[in-house]
């Protein structure tokens, strides 16, 4: 049988754009949908993806790549992998698919609304894969977990995580409800597909893909590196938007958009992935630390990229190299602080050993971060673990919803204050962490004002009682199931039995 | 590798070690003159090149042993340095600003 070549018919199968006569353009694609930000509707159908795939080859690769992933984990699910991992490492997972996978039906829907409310044929033709995609990584990253339930029961929170309002989680929340569930299609595909898939997911699935490897977890290396196939190609609805953007002389609006969202992954990405590679990642398997992934992934990779589309580094980049040397250190000790509030077990990760290499990624660590680690180390060996634990709850910051460092940042000397930002709005006292989180608030009051923080909603009277034990049971934290050190203080050396556990 | 150049080309999995390799071979064939740059971190590969980074059907069909489609890499491939541009017969990884 003749075959012409792809190229020869792709076009044809995959263009059915057309002139609306019935309704007007406004009906079709409500703005708050499909913001076209004025650029003229045939302008959109110069839209063309550089990755071109057809929908049986589509199938076709994506059987074999569930084929993969699914073969890997039926044998290891027989085998005793899971118990043979370190602590630190199982904390790492069970953080991720608790952060990670109902957000991915969630950028399922954000796909979906492009599959429909794209401005162009052939990208909603891409979005229709984008939508498939992000079916299989929530189904991938529930059903995986959830059958090795028996394991560790801890992989509830692979489902439940999104249904609470853990403190991560609505952080996670009010990030991926701006950048896709509450966004329109066109900024969609600059902040989600572009920023975020094109940039930051690459550091949780590629950079912890290799760790998982050394960490000897193939079961979740296969997975999320599979799981990032499907990003790289869906990804690629940013580039052509861009372009369209850019021929229409709103390179501005694509600037704009990527530079809200860029500052908003790297608060999100800070947390996860950097107490994953720098702390819970076994020392011996770790590949690189989070700021040479960073470097690897963000500062050279992505840069290059969208430079290259005539777009120029964020006006905060100083702020970010900044931010890169400490801010994850900051969230490690908090999250560690304040272990009942999370879902997973977190480890210090501050052995001897640990601080060295700490300290050689990192100079300076010893004397800044190291300090508080000794003073935790000698309560517990003090026998006094209890006075590693909160009492109290740290301020948060009303853009990322994360912990307000500003202080840590300040004491290692990357900060000139440890105040934090505040703006006034209608009444109202904001609190951030940061120059760029303010700036992204003061972007959009409008959208953000009337979020309360945990803390706001503590403050509010919403948190009964206004205590730790209440706050837990507001975050749906059971006694049984919030966060203890992993590794029992194993970290601080050697402690009088009797303390353990505590 | 100099630091001025920016570097392209794809990022494989390391679950498949005859595809990966096989593009290694078929990007060393297609690239002559320059130094194809392998950073093997065991979950990932990226193989690189200067600027510009060729990779051809008939290569990899040579380096594989067998036929394949170019869109059949894509269950390996985790992501790429550079800008992609998928033809029937080559893929390319390419930069175009300079500074
Ligand atoms: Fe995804
Ligand atoms: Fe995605």
């Amino acid at each position: 049988m003749p075959r012409l070549p792809r190229s020869e018919w792709y076009d044809l199968t995959r263009d059915m754009n057309w002139d609306l006569s019935y309704i007007t353009e406004d009906e079709a694609f409500p703005p708050q949908l499909s913001n076209s930000f004025g650029v003229p509707a045939h302008d959109w159908w110069a839209w063309d993806e550089p990755y071109k795939i057809t929908y049986s080859e589509y199938v076709h690769n994506q059987a074999g790549k569930d084929a993969g992933v699914y073969s890997v984990n039926n044998v290891l699910n027989r085998s005793d992998i899971w118990d043979n991992l370190e602590p630190g490492w199982r904390a790492a997972v069970i953080a991720h698919y608790g952060a990670i996978a109902v957000a991915e039906y969630q950028a399922g829907i954000g796909e979906a609304r492009m599959a429909r409310f794209g401005r162009a044929a052939a990208w909603r033709n891409m979005a229709t894969f984008g939508t498939l995609d992000e079916t299989r990584h929530g189904q991938l990253q529930t059903y995986i977990p959830y059958q090795a339930l028996a394991k560790e029961p801890k992989f509830d929170w692979a489902h439940k995580a999104y249904h609470t309002n853990e403190w991560g989680v609505i952080a996670a929340r009010h990030l991926f409800d701006d950048m896709f569930l509450a966004n329109d299609a066109v900024s969609m595909a600059i902040q989600l597909t572009f920023t975020f898939e094109t940039g930051f997911t690459n550091l949780q699935f590629l950079g912890m893909a290799a760790d998982a490897m050394k960490a000897g977890d193939f079961d979740f290396g296969a997975l999320i590196s599979s799981i990032q196939t499907d990003e790289a190609r869906h990804a690629q609805q940013g580039e052509p938007t861009i372009k369209v953007l850019t021929k229409a002389g709103k390179a501005d609006v694509a600037q704009d958009l990527l530079d809200r969202m860029f500052w908003r992954a790297w608060k999100l990405f800070a947390l996860l992935t950097g107490f994953s590679m720098d702390y819970y990642t076994p020392l011996e398997n770790r590949t690189h630390s989070f700021k040479e992934f960073m470097d690897e992934f963000i500062n050279k990779q992505f840069i290059d990229q969208f430079r290259d589309f005539g777009l120029e580094k964020p006006w905060y980049w100083d702020q970010l190299l900044n931010e890169m040397n400490w801010t994850h250190h900051a969230y490690h000790l908090g999250v560690y602080f304040w272990r009942p509030t999370v879902w997973w077990n977190p480890v210090a990760g501050v052995g001897p050993a640990e601080r060295e290499w700490l300290e050689e990624k990192y100079p300076g660590w010893n004397a800044s971060f190291g300090k508080y680690w000794d003073t935790m180390g000698q309560n517990v060996r003090d026998g006094h673990p209890e006075l590693t634990l909160p009492e109290t709850f740290p301020v948060v910051c009303n853009s990322c919803q994360l912990p307000v460092c500003t202080p840590a940042g300040y004491a290692a000397g990357y900060l000139e204050s440890p105040l934090p930002y505040v703006v006034e709005y209608n009444g109202r006292k904001y609190t951030f962490c940061s120059e760029p989180c303010k700036w992204v608030f003061e972007m959009q009051p409008e959208t953000f004002a009337g979020h309360l923080s945990i803390i706001d909603r503590l403050l509010s009277g919403w948190i009964q009682p206004p205590d730790i034990p209440g706050a837990l049971a507001y975050m749906g934290l059971s006694p049984e199931e919030c966060g203890v050190d992993g590794t029992d203080y194993d970290w601080a050396g050697p402690v009088p039995p009797a303390t353990k556990s505590a | 590798m100099t630091t001025q150049t920016k570097m392209v080309g794809p990022v494989v999995r390391g679950m498949d070690a005859s595809l990966a390799e096989a593009m290694i071979t078929a990007i060393e064939t297609d690239n002559p003159d320059v130094d194809v740059d392998v950073d093997d971190q065991g979950g990932y590969i990226r193989i690189t090149t200067p600027g510009r980074c060729l990779l051809t059907r008939a290569s990899l069909e040579d380096a594989l042993g067998k036929s394949m489609q170019l869109h059949q890499i894509e269950p390996q491939l985790a992501g790429f340095a550079g800008r992609m541009l998928v033809g029937d017969e080559e893929v390319v990884w390419y930069l175009e600003r300079e500074d």
